[in-house]
């Protein structure tokens, strides 16, 4: 086919012209893109992938960076970081009549297809919170992160090149003033609450493991090699999922912070990362921007993801939506003496079946 | 048209700084029997017989009747001439229509040939050229058949003819015998896209010319390209057939415009796979950087139109996880290991030739460890011809006394077969 600006023959199945670089019309075209930032090549040489005709490099695509507001105090934002060609972090987010769900997978860069793992994960989970609610909150996690399990397992990946699609997950449902977190890996939760500020959740990392079991000293672990490397994911080699849960008392004002490492490496003590999310008065997308900022300006070297919900402690009169039901006991306490009391049971139940509102948005 | 399948296989995955992109792309042509593209005129096969005077005796009338034999079995409907080759190339039979009475009058023609006088083979590559060109397109195919080495003197017109010929023909080349020279007849081949072969015992030819001619016939293709677009700046390392065999092509590339070079395939089966090993040396980026490095197409030339009938990318992503860009793909891997075998042969073969037997030894012995780890059974049944094997594993070897210079031959034409990569 003759191309339209420069009249050079093509084979008919070109997108672009080699000779001027114009669109030869049979495809749709790109959208448009400033000139080549390394070469200047103009905007129409970019193939439809957005590699440049010219020096081949990539054009300066849109980063790989998500944020989801809910509201002025339920949001979350997703980051590639510096380093890392792709984000593999996938974060889910929303709120069911008054209940706050809140998702965090890290797609493990070893894996096949960790982008895919996470976002499997992080999606099948949401889909299950979002279908069952008649059941208690650690009930239902459990069921999320069987159907994030299977979502992950299903992948498609070739047995002889690495492990299969395999991923982090973390998950929290807020219901009036209690939070049930559940998690498998490293990927953590944060309550920031001034002295009550604290780490929710205990990776399952090897160093964590080779502590407990009282094989080495945490200063020991901390420098193996494996300090770092996980013990539990979702993925087809790592069998249906057990995870952790713990269930805390909101009764203080605060912030739940659901992370992945790409933030934690450069910052993991909670009073620390309370005071890198600042004040809430522009928002929690700003706390979450913070928290991503900080990790890139440290150097990006993981991809970043940030979950944020200020929680307002909701008084007894205006509990009108929530709802939970925490059944029999299994709470694991964070620590010996945990500053946030983790409640074992709460009182109602009775009133949970009256809810008008509960079926809505299902 | 037949159905062409392109594919890359490679580690995208560079580290911070690196600049050397490797690639292999397989392109399979499944055997669906379509109407034959790029065949104008048909296809025209062409015969070149040594008739010099070492030919004389039982080699030239073992030729003669296994050619006699090779012009009974040509399909009616080619064109195909007999050039007679000594010190000057005479076409004792003109390119016609291989009917009956055709075939008859060229097998006249064949017993006639006499041996005697000198081998410049310039010049019966020169009458085989002019036949050749009188068909436009299509599958052109010529055997060359020769025992001995071209008269130097020839060596620089020699160089020029090949030239002249590439593109317009293919041709196979077999050395009958022990006295021809491998690197020559190989050069020949290499430039004109064709296989080199030896025959030892002049009883063999019979067989083998089948082979050559069922080949041919099988073409459905005349001619294609691999055609290779590399970013500003970049720099093609090396364009490799690795299989079936290695054929270098690098220095056979055609710039078509900026940033595009065209390789020659020559003529394509409509049922073959064949790979290629791409080395493009990029300009350097950081991690994150994401690069197109080379858009790798087969072109098929069907009377001067060109279409693109496969094309796989190369891509470079540059990180700083060394457990991603340190890993060699598998394909890659293995036909650097079958090219490294090739030139452990060919080095090691010279310089046993030279007499250093411990250089010979180790690098005979390091062929025989690749060989044996890359399932090459072919070259590793030939490498014992030459080597007495104590360890195939840690290529512990030692040289054979005594060696027939056929078998030597033979490993050093055929060092080039590549074993396909296993399926995983």
């Amino acid at each position: 086919m003759l191309c339209q600006n420069c009249n050079a023959d093509m084979p008919t199945d070109d997108a672009f012209c080699e000779e001027c670089g114009s669109p030869l019309g049979n495809t749709t075209p790109v959208e448009t893109l400033p000139p080549c930032v390394r070469c200047g090549a103009p905007a129409s040489a970019a193939d439809e992938e957005g590699f440049c005709n010219e020096c081949g490099f990539r054009r300066e695509k849109v980063r790989e960076h998500t944020e989801i507001v809910i509201d002025a105090g339920f949001a979350g934002v997703t980051d590639q970081g510096k380093r890392h060609a792709h984000n593999e972090d996938s974060l889910a987010i929303a709120e069911l009549d008054g209940t706050k769900i809140l998702i965090v997978c890290d797609g493990v860069s070893s894996s096949q297809d960790a982008a895919a793992a996470s976002k499997a994960a992080a999606s099948s989970a949401l889909a299950s919170l979002q279908t069952d609610p008649k059941d208690s909150a650690e009930h239902r996690l459990r069921g999320a992160i069987r159907s994030a399990w299977h979502g992950v397992a299903d992948l498609p990946y070739t047995m002889s090149e690495g492990d299969p699609p395999s991923t982090t997950f973390v998950a929290a449902l807020v219901e009036g003033n209690l939070a049930t977190v559940a998690w498998a890996g490293d990927s953590r939760a944060y309550w920031l609450s001034g002295e009550h500020s604290k780490q929710l959740t205990i990776d399952d990392s090897w160093l964590n493991d080779t502590v407990a079991e009282g094989k080495l000293t945490y200063e020991e672990a901390l420098h193996s090699d494996k300090a770092h490397a996980i013990t539990k994911w979702l993925g087809a080699d790592a069998g249906e999922p057990e995870p952790s849960i713990v269930t805390i008392d909101l009764s203080q004002p605060g912030v739940l912070l659901l992370c992945t490492d790409g933030l934690w490496n450069y910052a993991e003590e909670a009073g620390k990362l309370e005071e890198l999310a600042g004040s809430n008065e522009n928002g929690a997308i700003e706390m979450a921007r913070r928290l991503v900022d900080f990790a890139n300006c440290e150097g990006g070297r993981d991809n970043i993801t940030a979950a944020v919900y200020v929680h307002v402690p909701v008084t007894e009169q205006q509990e009108v939506h929530p709802i939970a039901v925490v059944p029999e006991p299994e709470a694991v306490p964070v620590e010996e003496e945990p500053a946030v009391e983790l409640k074992r049971k709460r009182t109602t139940f009775d009133r949970f079946w009256f809810l008008p509102s509960f079926q809505r948005g299902t | 048209m037949a159905n062409f399948r392109a594919e890359v296989f490679q580690n995208q995955f560079m580290a911070d700084g690196a600049s050397e992109v490797h690639a292999i792309m397989t392109v399979a042509v499944d055997g669906a029997p379509g109407p034959v593209a790029g065949i104008g005129s048909g296809k025209m096969f062409g015969i070149l017989c040594d008739v010099s005077g070492s030919m004389s005796g039982e080699k030239m009338h073992a030729a003669k009747d296994a050619l006699s034999k090779l012009v009974q079995l040509l399909p009616e409907d080619i064109y195909f001439f007999v050039v007679a080759g000594s010190a000057v190339g005479q076409l004792v039979f003109p390119a016609q229509l291989a009917t009956a009475d055709n075939k008859s009058r060229a097998m006249i023609a064949i017993r006639g040939m006499a041996a005697e006088g000198g081998t410049v083979i310039s010049t019966w590559l020169e009458q085989a050229l002019g036949q050749f060109q009188r068909q436009q397109g299509g599958v052109k195919q010529a055997l060359l058949i020769t025992d001995g080495q071209n008269d130097e003197t020839d060596a620089r017109r020699l160089d020029q003819m090949i030239e002249n010929c590439r593109g317009v023909f293919q041709c196979d080349c077999r050395g009958v015998g022990t006295d021809w020279d491998v690197p020559q007849l190989k050069k020949i081949g290499t430039k004109l896209l064709g296989t080199v072969d030896i025959i030892a015992k002049p009883n063999e030819m019979d067989a083998d010319f089948k082979l050559i001619l069922a080949h041919a016939m099988a073409k459905s293709v005349g001619e294609a390209n691999v055609r290779l677009w590399t970013p500003v700046g970049a720099k093609i390392l090396f364009c490799k057939q690795v299989s079936p065999e290695i054929a270098d092509l690098t220095q056979l590339g055609r710039t078509v415009k900026q940033q595009v070079t065209d390789f020659p395939t020559g003529s394509w089966s409509g049922s073959e796979s064949r790979d290629y090993h791409f080395a493009i040396e990029v300009k350097p980026g950081s991690v994150g950087d994401e690069m197109l490095a080379g858009r790798a197409s087969l072109v098929v030339v069907e009377s001067g139109n060109e279409t693109k009938v496969a094309e796989a990318r190369i891509l470079a992503i540059w990180t700083d996880d060394e457990a991603k860009s340190t890993r060699i793909e598998r394909h890659v891997a293995h036909y650097t290991g079958q090219a490294d075998l090739a030139q452990s042969i060919q080095d090691g073969l010279e310089a046993r030739v030279r007499g250093d037997s411990d250089k010979a030894t180790a690098l005979l012995g390091k062929a025989v460890k690749i060989a044996h780890e890359s399932g090459n059974e072919a070259t590793a049944k030939l490498l014992r011809t030459v080597v007495d094997v104590d360890d195939a594993a840690t290529g512990t070897v030692r040289l054979r006394r005594g060696v027939a210079k056929e078998d030597e031959m033979a490993l050093e034409t055929r060092s080039t077969k590549t074993k396909r990569v296993q399926k995983s």
